[in-house]
């Protein structure tokens, strides 16, 4: 396999984009209440807004046994 | 031994055989010990299982290995220092967990009549593309935004296919088929039917009565209003924005055989939608003074991924936040009969020839055997689970079987994801989007649920069983 040399304008392309994205998150962050106030909530109760499903959540499999406490 | 064995199949024995491990090691080893311990325990007042596993240490040895194998091979959580996300075990337990992959496919690859040795030279690749992808998920500022491992995965793969290109030697690895499978069988593993009833009718009516009328009149209207070319490309985007997104989106395009470029437009415009939901659509509830238990299982009906509702109906209070995560999990159970019914539907009456019968035989050699072995996975584990009783299954199905099959499940899912990107071109992504009509689809189907699944929380919450909401 031959090197590519695109490699060398790619990767610092990607890495200055990746920089970019999570400067442009951090001053949305600040900028707008409402998200600022959600990332909060997520960071003080260590919520992960990406997981998949419930059983990838352990607040969500927590709130859940409340909620089926309360119930039943 | 000549036969060949069919992806679904090798899917099934890999999926038996590291769910079967799981039971072996977290469930029934420790079983006795954990059963008396936790009886002694429960006599003291205020006893709940939460504290119980806080304070006990009910894996064994074996089990911790497996545990790190299946987590802590994956880079931590960072802000600004990349460095910060390697700890020592990373390398270590990250190379382990290499060579499990390495010996579970290369004896599938094996199982299938091909070469093991192109496949595991290529898979490197694609296994590091998926660490990175975890890596990058797992910064703090990109997981506050809900992009997680699987966009990044999609995002890096399609990066090196279309810029510096893939060598010849990576193509054998490139099994997304075969990893989503996989994974599919372990996500089979978490889908305990016990649980639709957490919060009795008003879920079921919710989350089960709401988002079948969403998925058909959403998928009716992408073909016979909008005119989507593409029928596999449209039950996807119904079934991720009606349902569960990505993993609803995964089962769906696995059932009825989509391709790759109509599953990751579903991913990217589920995980676009999602990202703006969860701010809007607690901020607009908080705006309007919905009560909490409506406005909870309004979220958990509509967005679509369940950390984003977990994070949206936490920023409304606890109240929001149990009934939204329940709403959600009872949906989340729906993807059991959606990816059978899917298969189903797709073996019988779409895929058939026109003006043919499809007999019982024919339909069966077509069905995507796949989904049984994810069903039988989700039969097995609702039984053990109902058998154990409450605590014991809490502690011990939840606690420690699934925290480690839904870690492997990531993994698995992350290198689909990468093997998809690196065999994607973004020409065929972009005719994709052509007309707009998936972005179309998706806003009005998502419209249509948001209406449908507020009036069906309001009935049922505040004028049928309001004695539920008062209890929550």
């Amino acid at each position: 396999m031959r090197f590519n040399r695109r490699i060398l304008f790619v990767i610092p392309m990607f890495v200055g984009a990746l920089v970019l994205l999570r400067q442009g998150i951090v001053v949305a962050t600040e900028q707008v209440p409402a998200l600022g106030r959600q990332v909060d909530v997520m960071q003080q109760q260590d919520i992960d807004p990406a997981a998949l499903f419930y059983t990838d959540s352990r607040v969500a499999l927590r709130a859940i046994r409340r909620a089926e406490e309360k119930v039943h | 031994m000549n036969k060949n064995w069919s992806e679904d199949l090798v899917a099934i024995l890999l999926g038996t055989v590291i769910l079967a491990i799981a039971l072996l090691v977290f469930l029934f080893a420790p079983m006795g010990g954990v059963a008396e311990s936790v009886e002694q325990a429960s006599q003291a007042p205020g006893f709940s299982a939460d504290s119980w596993m806080a304070d006990n240490e009910f894996i064994s040895g074996t089990g911790e290995l497996l545990n790190s194998l299946a987590n802590a091979s994956r880079p931590g959580r960072w802000s600004t220092n990349p460095f910060g996300a390697f700890s020592a075990n990373t390398l270590l337990f990250g190379i382990g967990m290499l060579v499990v992959f390495g010996v579970l496919f290369g004896a599938g690859t094996t199982l299938m009549k091909e070469k093991a040795g192109p496949f595991l030279k290529g898979f490197l690749l694609v296994y590091v593309i998926a660490l990175f992808a975890f890596f990058l998920g797992n910064q703090q500022e990109f997981r506050d935004l809900g992009l997680g491992y699987q966009l990044w995965a999609i995002i890096l793969g399609l990066l090196v296919s279309n810029t510096v290109g893939i060598p010849d030697f990576l193509r054998p690895a490139l099994k997304h088929e075969l990893f989503i499978k996989t994974g599919l069988i372990m996500l089979g593993a978490e889908v305990l039917f016990g649980k639709i009833l957490a919060i009795g009718l008003p879920g079921i009516f919710v989350a089960w009565i709401v988002t079948p009328i969403v998925l058909i009149s959403t998928f009716w209207f992408g073909q016979k209003i909008l005119k989507i070319g593409s029928k596999t490309l449209n039950i996807t985007i119904s079934a991720d924005m009606s349902v569960c997104g990505v993993s609803a989106a995964i089962a769906t395009a696995a059932a009825c055989k989509a391709t790759k470029e109509e599953l990751t437009t579903a991913v990217g415009l589920s995980m676009v939608f999602t990202s703006v939901m969860m701010v809007a659509l607690p901020a607009f509830i908080t705006a309007v003074g919905m009560p909490e238990v409506l406005g909870g299982a309004w979220i958990g009906g509509t967005v679509d991924a369940t950390g984003a509702v977990v994070a949206a109906g936490a920023f409304l209070g606890d109240t929001a936040l149990n009934v939204a995560a329940t709403i959600k999990m009872i949906q989340n159970i729906l993807i059991g009969v959606l990816a059978f019914g899917v298969a189903v539907y797709w073996t019988a009456k779409v895929d058939k020839t026109a003006g043919s019968e499809v007999t019982a035989a024919e339909i069966w050699i077509r069905f995507p055997k796949f989904v049984l072995g994810f069903l039988g996975a989700s039969l097995v584990f609702s039984l053990l689970y109902e058998m154990l009783g409450d605590t014991l299954a809490v502690i011990l199905v939840e606690g420690a079987v699934i925290e480690f099959t839904s870690d492997m499940r990531g993994w698995f899912f992350a290198l689909a994801f990468a093997s998809i990107g690196l065999s994607t071109n973004f020409k065929e992504l972009r005719s994709q989007f052509s007309g707009g009509k998936p972005l179309i689809l998706y806003v009005c189907g998502q419209s249509l649920n948001l209406c449908l699944t507020l009036l069906m929380a309001w009935i049922m919450f505040y004028k049928v069983f309001p004695d539920i909401t008062n209890a929550l």
